[in-house]
């Protein structure tokens, strides 16, 4: 059998973070979450040798406190080991504006909240190259 | 040496008396129709004498007074004398002579190509009236010529009082122009749009305009002239001093405001700017000082802050709305999709998830629907008796599945006195103070609230250890739709209209909420509320 994936989910909603746990668990992923985006980023970059497991993909809230997902994002882009990692942006921000700043910001895909999780599996499995 | 006869002599003395009397008589006379010409600067007035003293010397029959006019380019008659301007019109002057006489500065006299009495034997003299630099004009004299009014000593009179009243006639054109660019320079002083002071070194105005008095309150009179510490209030000196000062250093100041008040209910924004007034030479010559009344460039301002409030309101209630539907929608399609129907334990766990945000849904519609009724003054309360304690039992289990991240210490002593108030709104007036405490402190954050009495009313605080609002902001949280952007920070999300209900539904329980708050250490917000008298 083919090992797991492993998805990062940084939300500050704990209701989305325990809904996505629990669906991307039964798709079939591993999932590790985080609520803040220093967190979030403390989880890939393996700083933390609790978390030293690869992350295949990660879905990134926009609006979050401290640090919001455009940061995290930048952040993640200006480091080698985790600038390729895949990023879906899932955000309640709908405008034009919002949605270039983030594929701006590099973000590999964007999904607007309320969303169908049909389209988040579909998104999943085209960066991840998941043929499941 | 061969002597004269007395008697000879005598004849000669006589004569040269006689002579220079005369001489004299010119004199005096030439002098006084200079200083009659010289003396006016109205030009009806100086070609009225100009006149006058000409038929005093040759006392002409009738004439004409020609002016060169900047606008025609051309001579245009400006007076005639026992003779019609229509009739004048019959003659045709030759251009020529008009020519020779200016070219040779002195008398000519005229020929008519066309004359309308051929057997009229007037004899018709051009005067032309120059300055060194120009033509001015000339003048046309008829007389009769047995008159013999050109004697060499009238001529000597004519050609002087010609240069006299050349000169009189080019000062005048020269005043007039002056007159015109003071007029013209006071019209756009008074027609500027805003006020305008100069003073000089001396500190007196030298200039103020309409706009100026008007904003500064000044009672209208004439004080040009004045000190300006002598006439103006303790305020607009210093305001002026400060100007000043700082002009003299710097060569100008940048517009700062100033909220000036004029009398007690008449305030007016004021930008004030000054700079150094310079000579030709380049020497200090005063102080220009600019006000203008920002009340109009305000009230655009304020219109553009509520568009722009406006725009972000809309984004931030679709946000508002988008976050709760992910929530149940993500919850419905997972429990349709992937929770096994006998997992009861998993199903009735989401769907607590899902009624707990279609509360915050119907919550968040609800502050739309209060937010329109305010506007349109349509928001009733129901008052009832019911004590505080009461109302915030009510509040706590709403908050339990907000948060549980924080210490919420309650501390209500038992026994305060019952309120007169609408229970539903008391309790979304909690949730919403409540809520923010929560939602604007750090996990682990302590948030407090108490109730006393203060003297005939209750006092309520609910204090939290938060991030704090900013000085610029705190003025303006109540304001509908206003929020603080904190977005370099924190991105917090919310509506912009907790506060203003909050604040609508106090007021209109004959309550008053303030605010104090202490940047990243927290803010208190206390209401003050009526009891219930019965």
């Amino acid at each position: 059998m083919k090992e797991k994936k492993t998805i990062l989910v940084v939300d500050d909603m704990v209701q989305i973070r325990n809904i996505l746990q629990f669906s991307l668990h039964k798709e079939g992923y591993d999932v590790i979450l985080a609520d803040n985006g220093a967190d979030a980023i403390k989880q890939v970059s393996g700083d933390d040798s609790l978390f030293s497991k690869t992350v295949d993909l990660i879905i990134l809230d926009i609006m979050m406190p401290k640090m919001d997902g455009y940061e995290v994002l930048k952040k993640l882009r200006s480091s080698d080991s985790t600038k390729d990692i895949p990023v879906i942006f899932l955000t309640a921000k709908a405008q034009k504006k919002d949605l270039a700043k983030g594929i701006e910001a590099g973000a590999n895909d964007y999904l607007v909240k309320p969303f169908k999780l049909a389209d988040l599996f579909k998104k999943i499995k085209q960066l991840t190259n998941d043929s499941l | 040496m061969k002597i004269e006869p007395i008697e000879k002599d005598i004849f000669f003395l006589r004569k040269t008396i006689s002579d220079l009397t005369e001489e004299m008589d010119l004199l005096r006379m030439l002098h006084d129709m200079s200083k009659q010409l010289l003396s006016k600067f109205e030009l009806n007035e100086i070609t009225a004498i100009l006149l006058n003293i000409i038929k005093e010397i040759i006392n002409y029959n009738s004439c004409a007074l020609y002016l060169y006019n900047k606008d025609s380019n051309s001579y245009k008659v400006a007076e005639v004398r026992g003779i019609s301007e229509n009739k004048l019109k019959q003659y045709k002057l030759d251009e020529r002579i008009i020519s020779w006489a200016f070219k040779e500065g002195r008398w000519a006299q005229a020929f008519f190509s066309e004359h309308p009495n051929p057997k009229s034997d007037e004899l018709v003299y051009i005067l032309p009236l120059q300055s060194v630099k120009k033509n001015l004009g000339f003048l046309l004299t008829f007389t009769d010529p047995e008159k013999d009014a050109f004697t060499p000593a009238n001529i000597k009179l004519l050609a002087f009082i010609a240069t006299q009243a050349g000169t009189a006639l080019e000062n005048q054109d020269l005043y007039s122009e002056l007159n015109y660019s003071k007029e013209y320079i006071n019209n756009i002083l008074e027609s500027i749009n805003g006020g305008l002071i100069t003073i000089d070194m001396m500190d007196k105005i030298t200039q103020i305009n309409k706009n100026a008095t008007a904003m500064l309150g000044l009672p209208s009179g004439d004080i040009v002239g004045s000190r300006y510490k002598d006439v103006f209030t303790d305020i607009v000196v210093k305001m002026i001093d400060n100007e000043k000062k700082k002009a003299l250093k710097d060569g100008f100041t940048s517009e700062v405001l100033f909220e000036y008040t004029i009398s007690e209910n008449l305030i007016i924004p004021l930008g004030i700017n000054s700079s150094l007034l310079l000579d030709g030479a380049g020497n200090r010559n005063g102080i220009i000082i600019v006000l203008r009344n920002m009340a109009a460039s305000k009230e655009l301002e304020r219109i553009r802050q509520l568009d722009e409030l406006k725009n972000e309101f809309v984004s931030n209630v679709s946000h508002e709305l988008r976050t709760p539907l992910s929530i149940i929608k993500s919850y419905v399609e997972v429990m349709l999709e992937q929770v096994d129907p006998d997992d009861h334990q998993t199903r009735k766990e989401f769907l607590t998830v899902i009624n707990t945000e279609t509360d915050r849904l119907s919550d968040l519609v609800s502050d739309l629907l209060d937010i329109s009724r305010i506007e349109a003054d349509r928001f009733d309360i129901e008052l009832n008796s019911i004590s505080i304690s009461d109302i915030i039992e009510s509040v706590l289990p709403k908050l339990e599945t907000f948060d549980n991240n924080h210490n919420l210490i309650v501390d209500i002593p038992s026994g305060l006195p019952d309120l007169l108030a609408d229970k539903d709104k008391m309790v979304q007036v909690f949730i919403n103070l409540l809520t923010n405490a929560l939602k604007f402190s750090p996990d682990g954050g302590k948030v407090f609230i108490r109730a006393e009495i203060k003297k005939d009313k209750l006092k309520c605080d609910v204090s939290d250890q938060g991030i704090g609002i900013p000085e610029k902001d705190i003025n303006r949280i109540f304001e509908k739709f206003y929020r603080v952007d904190n977005s370099d920070k924190y991105e917090i999300s919310g509506t912009g209209l907790g506060l203003p209900i909050v604040n609508h539904i106090i007021a209109s329980h004959g309550g008053e909420i303030s605010v104090k708050s202490h940047l990243d250490k927290g803010s208190t917000f206390t209401i003050l509320l009526p009891f219930d008298r019965n």
